[in-house]
């Protein structure tokens, strides 16, 4: 393969590797620094915000960069280096040596990251979920939060926040049929009619903690490298959503009855 | 005190540090990388006039911190929260000698709350009751990415903790600041989860568990807690800047704070030295929800008293001046 495919086409295969977190491309977000291919060795620097981000999560993406950089076909040799990183090193030489999670982490991994990726993809859903329930509920005003639960996929317009929940549904091996209901836990299951404004309510916390996140990161990326910049992609998936605003407002309240909530909607 | 449109607010700043990051004081690239890290959280989030330089930032002593808080800051009342970093720095980011010799120069303005690591054991036990005795403690700041040997983290639910927290019951110690961080063991897990402060906080009920950042970046997994367990508490520090950078995002902040919590739980904190109270107090009194997010109500006066001071003055029983407090609720 020619360098310059070869280039591009590792820039694509990079563009698969997601932030769990944050739910976006490395690519989008500017984590990679650099990107070099000749003559069938490919060369990826990766930088992150901060040298303290968690290492699970850098493990993560610079261990998926490297497996989908490997599986390109004019890859002969991979190299991934995650740079200014409290645990450059360590990742590094796991990385090289193809050692694995545990190989890499040794006595401070137990057995994989397989839990820890479903639980983000199970917040990334959460949040797709709210994002298009709300961009539903603001288009029409007849709607109310509890009616949400008759709401099934076909009945939500074909933009992008239905795109991106019916993505998220896939990822976790929910269903994505147009009569599959549309408010559903992290297993597809439908709620209790009682439950659904605290429902959508908690899916809303989850899509404010990430988005936030993912702003806060780009903004210490661009502290911590100016030249990072004009290789960030504006955030897609809350562009439409730019107040969070929902049109039901104070239609709902959490328990306050102590402890109760717990046992009531566990 | 801060006077604002004719209204009298206690601060109470809930979370300062005196430290040290100079690189005498460095054991290691980690000590940099940490001290790096705090400064482009400033650098990022702080208006330009408010931006210090990064000789300053490495060590400004007590006379600046005196200044900043009380002098220039508003601050009538502050909670030192020191994290030790035992394995980046010679004598520990927190400065304890200098924090403690400040705290009894200035009686009444200065609360010292020191550290705990439950994986000294027995030897840490002991520690901990002449650090209680000595600091008069009334909270601990535990730090749950703390590295040591070849652990790089714990938990509050871990056995040796639970007998921390059992001592900190004998000894009065009741105001438990729990700061989450990165590390974790096993890393199979998110560090940041805070499903061992719920078990902590169900097990020991006459404990507060305030937790820092207020479970930032997983302001979901805290909410969710805080609002089954009323001993959980939230501390403003970092979530706060965000007033200047994104007002619409801290909007969201405390629009789910106050949803899922309540008035009474949520802490005002500058983290100084991270940021400077002036100026957060500042917006913080001029803040309201943006009246197109409808979906939160409106900030009301008495609720930014309560979260400026009074929520800290209840727990830590700091003295607030009759002209501050709000009227007693009439009895029905």
């Amino acid at each position: 393969m020619r360098p310059a495919r070869l280039r591009a086409a590792a820039r694509a295969a990079l563009g698969t590797v997601y932030d769990p977190e944050l739910d976006e491309p490395i690519t989008d977000l500017g984590f990679v620094s650099s990107l070099t291919a000749d003559d069938g060795h490919v060369t990826v620097h990766l930088r992150l915000p901060t040298s303290f981000c968690a290492p699970n999560f850098a493990y993560l993406m610079a261990s998926d960069a490297k497996d989908a950089l490997t599986a390109l076909p004019g890859a002969r040799e991979v190299t991934v280096l995650l740079d200014d990183h409290h645990d450059s090193d360590l990742i590094n030489r796991g990385l090289a040596a193809d050692a694995g999670y545990r190989g890499t982490f040794g006595h401070e991994a137990e057995e994989d990251l397989e839990e820890l990726r479903e639980i983000f993809r199970r917040k990334a859903h959460a949040a797709a979920m709210e994002r298009a329930l709300t961009t539903l509920l603001r288009a029409r005003p007849d709607l109310t939060e509890e009616q949400l639960g008759d709401v099934v996929l076909g009945d939500l317009p074909d933009t992008a926040p239905t795109r991106a929940l019916l993505r998220r549904r896939a990822a976790l091996g929910l269903g994505t049929a147009p009569t599959d209901p549309a408010l559903v836990d992290d297993g597809g299951r439908p709620f209790p009619p009682g439950e659904i404004p605290l429902r959508l309510r908690f899916a809303r916390s989850v899509q404010i903690s990430i988005d936030g996140n993912a702003h806060f990161c780009r903004g210490l990326l661009r502290t911590r490298y100016p030249d990072s910049a004009p290789d960030q992609a504006p955030r897609a998936c809350d562009s439409g959503n730019p107040a969070s605003a929902a049109p039901a407002a104070h239609s709902t309240a959490p328990a306050r009855d102590g402890r109760t909530t717990k046992e009531k909607i566990a | 005190m801060y006077r604002k449109d004719g209204e009298n607010y206690f601060i109470v700043d809930a979370h300062v540090a005196l430290w040290d990051a100079r690189p005498e004081n460095q054991l290691n690239i980690h000590g940099k990388q940490f001290i790096d890290c705090f400064y482009d959280y400033h650098r990022n989030l702080s208006p330009e006039s408010e931006m210090w330089s990064y000789e300053e930032y490495l060590y400004y002593g007590g006379d600046r911190l005196m200044k900043d808080l009380f002098v220039d800051g508003y601050v009538d009342h502050a909670i030192f929260q020191p994290a030790r970093l035992g394995a980046f720095y010679r004598t520990g980011f927190g400065q304890t000698e200098e924090a403690f010799a400040l705290t009894r120069k200035h009686p009444g303005k200065l609360t010292y709350n020191h550290f705990f690591d439950p994986r000294f054991e027995e030897a840490g036990l002991r520690q901990l009751r002449e650090d209680a005795a000595r600091f008069g403690l009334k909270g601990v700041k535990l730090y749950t990415a703390e590295w040591r040997g070849d652990s790089r983290g714990y938990k509050l639910d871990d056995p040796w903790t639970y007998r921390y927290l059992e001592t900190c019951q004998e000894l009065g110690i009741r105001n438990i600041h729990i700061h989450k961080g990165p590390t974790i063991r096993p890393l199979d897990r998110d560090a940041f989860d805070v499903a061992d402060v719920d078990k902590a906080a169900t097990d020991f009920t006459d404990l507060n568990f305030v937790v820092e950042h207020c479970g930032l970046p997983r302001l979901e997994d805290f909410c969710w807690i805080a609002t089954q367990e009323p001993n959980v508490h939230a501390g403003l520090a970092v979530a706060i800047p965000f007033i200047h950078t994104r007002p619409r995002y801290f909007a969201q902040i405390i629009g789910e704070l106050l949803y899922w919590l309540d008035e009474d739980r949520i802490q005002f904190s500058s983290d100084y030295a991270l940021w400077t109270p002036k100026w957060l107090i500042e917006r913080f009194a001029d803040f309201q929800i943006p009246e197109d997010m409808d979906e939160y109500p409106q900030l009301t006066v008495a609720q930014k008293k309560k979260i400026l001071g009074l929520n800290a003055a209840a727990m830590y029983g700091i003295d607030v001046p009759a002209e501050c407090r709000l009227p007693e609720p009439a009895v029905a």
